[in-house]
């Protein structure tokens, strides 16, 4: 039987803290996202439902124009399934972490993962930390990924009932983007990192207009491309 | 606008596009496992991701007609971009970099 004792590990509640201060962005950033699923003409169920059962906001926001024009599905799901892909590198970063998990935990483990509580679990645990830490990195992301599938939700809620009251003069959507900056600058802490973030800038400004976000995916691989060639520099010069 | 069932299908399907984007490697790691030497990289791959969401909102706008994004190296989105990354190295705070940007972001959007 499923229980919830582990809402109470210590860790679970230092990850609910850690995600508690990017909930700003979070909040902001599914207000914004979901007005605008609100404002192309979706119902306020369907937006609803849309959010618990997909749970992926760039998707959501790339998959609203084909849907309002009667794209196809098999269009729909692929264009959901490129701007998706980064979450497949994540989901190889996040293997070694949880790979003593059944079937049906590292299902639900990859289902309510998302950027932020990737950026704040790696954060936390650079390293995947062998059997003695293994229930402790659990606790720890489940506590990032259910505050932050919470905090979305919350936003998902504002912006159903709010939707006409909030002024589009608050600009929520740039203090997200403004949160995510805090976010981003502690994990640049290294000659490695740091060569690896402007090598993902450089190919971010280059790539951004293809379509389907790619730009996020190209900007992923780079910056990966970039740590390992930056790397092997190193070990040579040694 | 789809209607009835055929949205429910394409929402289903999207759920399953989000558990199979999400969770692949994840769930097929007994078969594929991903070398300690590959992860030491991968670590990489978070701060990329929220660089590629960050810089397009920041020196970029967004074309409303075609719908592409044009450098703009002298917007208010840049100038409260910069004043957050300043915020952030003074207040070592989420709070400090949201209100320097936003400040700025302000200021600059009346003045320019």
């Amino acid at each position: 039987m499923f229980s919830l004792r582990f809402t109470r590990a210590p860790s679970f509640i230092s990850g609910m803290k850690a995600m508690s201060e990017p909930a700003i962005a979070v909040i902001s950033w599914s207000i914004v996202t979901n007005i605008a699923l609100l404002s192309a003409g979706l119902s306020a169920a369907h937006t609803f439902w849309l959010n618990i059962l997909v749970y992926a906001g760039s998707a959501q926001l790339a998959v609203i124009p084909l849907i309002m024009g009667d794209y196809p599905l098999w269009t729909i799901w692929l264009t959901a399934l490129i701007v998706n892909s980064r979450f497949l590198i994540f989901s190889a970063t996040l293997q070694p972490y949880f790979k003593r998990h059944s079937f049906f935990e590292r299902l639900g483990i990859g289902y309510i993962s998302g950027d932020i509580v990737f950026v704040k679990f790696l954060e936390r645990f650079p390293f995947p930390g062998g059997a003695r830490n293994s229930s402790l990195q659990t606790f720890y992301f489940l506590g990032l990924a259910l505050t932050h599938w919470f905090f979305w939700q919350l936003g998902v809620l504002f912006a159903i009932f709010f939707n006409s009251k909030i002024p589009n003069s608050w600009h929520l959507g740039f203090a997200g983007i403004l949160a995510l900056v805090a976010l981003v600058i502690p994990t640049i802490k290294n000659k490695t990192a740091c060569v690896s973030a402007i090598v993902a800038s450089m190919t971010c400004i280059f790539t951004i207009n293809f379509p389907y976000r790619l730009t996020i995916v190209c900007s992923v691989i780079s910056g990966v491309l970039a740590a390992v060639v930056v790397d092997k520099g190193f070990k040579r010069g040694r | 606008m789809m209607a009835g069932v055929e949205l429910w299908v394409a929402f289903l399907g999207l759920m399953i596009i989000t558990f199979i984007s999400r969770g692949l490697f994840l769930l097929i790691g007994s078969k594929f496992p991903i070398p300690e030497g590959a992860h030491e990289f991968l670590r990489y791959a978070p701060t990329a991701a929220l660089i590629a969401i960050i810089l397009p909102e920041v020196f970029f706008e967004k074309n409303p007609s075609s719908g592409l994004y044009g450098v703009n190296l002298w917007s208010s989105q840049l100038f409260g971009g910069l004043a957050s990354i300043i915020g952030f190295l003074l207040t070592r705070s989420l709070l400090g970099t949201i209100l320097f940007g936003m400040a700025v972001f302000a200021l600059a959007q009346w003045l320019l």
